[in-house]
């Protein structure tokens, strides 16, 4: 993979990164909330696979894996307490 | 042969979670809204997975596009579950 392109989409997906983030400041549902912290999560993901292909190192590709199974379980979670509230 | 396929993958990928993030600022709904989203994993998070695979990362980064792949719909799912419900009081 060449380099600029390497750069160009590590940069990029903090860009997205960051475009999510202003929508988590800036929504008021928390329905919505949850889901962009989702979103975080696999761009998340996404810069991790960047980089395995980049760095040519699976490393990577585990720690990609973990999160994407920790952010599907936060999710679910999230939604659980949002709707019984905090009781449990 | 498999590098150039890989980073051409890599660039469908950064496009399509271009647009998926795209949605999820402009539209206005969580109904909407859960619809770009979806797309980020089921697309973008699969079509990586299959570049790190053609890049030699082997079998595992099927995996992770496979898990994402078949989570994303659950997510949406309990999303858009757990909306209408609370939208009902």
């Amino acid at each position: 993979m060449p380099e600029a392109l390497l750069a160009v989409s590590v940069v990029w997906i903090g860009v997205l990164v960051a475009a999510t983030v202003v929508v988590l400041v800036r929504t008021s549902s928390p329905f919505t909330r949850i889901l962009t912290v989702d979103t975080i999560v696999l761009l998340v993901m996404a810069f991790l696979l960047v980089l395995a292909i980049g760095r040519d190192d699976g490393v990577f590709v585990d720690a990609a894996l973990a999160l994407g199974l920790l952010g599907f379980t936060t999710t679910l979670a999230l939604v659980r307490v949002e709707r019984e509230g905090e009781e449990r | 042969m498999t590098e150039a396929l890989a980073s051409l993958l890599v660039v469908v990928a950064l496009v399509v979670m271009t647009l998926g993030v795209a949605g999820l600022v402009r539209l206005p709904v969580l109904r909407l809204q859960l619809h770009a989203a979806a797309k980020i994993g089921a697309v973008g998070i699969v079509l990586l997975s299959l570049a790190a695979t053609l890049a030699g990362s082997g079998v595992r980064a099927l995996l992770a596009g496979a898990f994402v792949l078949l989570t994303a719909p659950v997510s949406s799912h309990v999303l858009a579950a757990a909306d209408d419900e609370e939208g009902e009081d």
